[in-house]
């Protein structure tokens, strides 16, 4: 991979993890978020991202033949998102396990009330400890 | 040369007057910059939304677009099957230094843009779910299309058919095959809310 891959794929990652603070803060998911307060959630997230676009294109000239060919970019854009969104699991389940450990029994099974719904009351280590649980009482 | 080739010896001839708007297109019309931008604003609609209802709406919308994008490329690929012509950088002289001075030399052929087509599709697959948000997109796929006939890369014509291709795809994946294809989209969303990222 060169060099202009490598700072690519930076980019994306660190756009991607700005972008999944500030959406976060949006949709009030305190499990994917890293502050208490919506407010610092946006004000991260969009610096985060503005400064990823603001070094990869301060360091050098971007307009020449990189060598990133359109499905190439969009297989490192998707692991990007996908290295972002694992670090802001990692780091909020890891900040805010003791205050929110575990999803109410409203915020399980239901289609509308799984997946990121449950982000909204727990962390990721928190909603899949509710999950385990949930099938280890129903056993 | 195609219709409408000497508007792109008249743009490409205010190349290199005003500096600071060159380092403005030269930005805008980077393979890098406008694709990132549309993408995160995708992720974060994907994501932002605190209504569980709205946020699977626009869950089904980014999957409709991502898919629109997907056979926008496909048939630019079938487009380049054909060399209509050569890009304006080869037939004239302004539009070569443009290039030089903003962009550098592509191997495609020159239309339909693929540029205009995966950003005018990605468009309208987000603005047939949420109108602002694929206004900003219109907005965007606008400028880097605009900005690449600036550079010299893409005559008018390349740039037009391009986002013509875009928008119908868009539409037609949107408004035709999306519906058609269910149960796949509800399943492929189920499966994203198993792995906790939708």
């Amino acid at each position: 991979m060169g060099t202009t891959a490598l700072d690519y794929f930076l980019l994306v990652t660190l756009g991607c993890l700005g972008t999944i603070q500030i959406a976060a803060a949006s949709a009030r998911l305190k499990g994917l978020s890293f502050f208490r307060k919506r407010l610092v959630g946006y004000i991260f997230g969009a610096l985060v991202a503005i400064g990823a676009f603001g070094w990869f294109f301060a360091v050098g000239n971007r307009n020449t033949p990189s060598a990133i060919e359109g499905a190439q970019q969009v297989g490192m854009f998707l692991a990007g998102a996908i290295a972002a969104y694992i670090i802001t699991s990692a780091v909020s389940s890891l900040i805010k396990y003791r205050l929110y450990p575990e999803a109410t029994a409203s915020h399980c099974g239901e289609q509308n009330n799984s997946g990121i719904e449950m982000l909204k009351e727990t962390t990721i280590l928190g909603a899949i400890r509710t999950i385990l649980k949930r099938k280890q009482e129903d056993q | 040369m195609p219709p409408g080739a000497q508007m792109s010896e008249w743009v490409t001839q205010f190349v290199g007057s005003v500096p600071a708007f060159d380092s403005f297109m030269g930005l805008m019309c980077n393979d890098f910059f406008i694709p990132v931008i549309v993408c995160l604003i995708m992720l974060g609609l994907w994501i932002g939304f605190p209504n569980p209802t709205r946020r699977e709406h626009l869950q089904r919308t980014i999957l409709s677009a991502c898919v629109s994008v997907a056979i926008a490329s496909l048939l630019v690929e079938l487009f380049n099957l054909y060399d209509f012509w050569p890009r304006p950088y080869e037939l004239l002289e302004s539009a070569r230094q443009a290039m030089q001075t903003l962009h550098y030399p592509s191997g495609d052929p020159s239309f339909p843009s693929n540029v205009a087509t995966i950003s005018f599709a990605a468009a309208t697959g987000v603005w047939v779910g949420h109108r602002k948000v694929g206004i900003v997109l219109y907005v965007l796929a606008s400028i880097w299309a605009l900005a690449r006939f600036y550079a010299g890369m893409h005559f008018f014509v390349d740039i037009a058919g391009g986002a013509a291709i875009g928008v119908l795809t868009g539409f037609i994946v949107s408004k035709v095959l999306m519906p058609r294809t269910e149960p796949i989209p509800t399943v492929a969303l189920r499966l994203a809310r198993s792995l906790y990222i939708a």
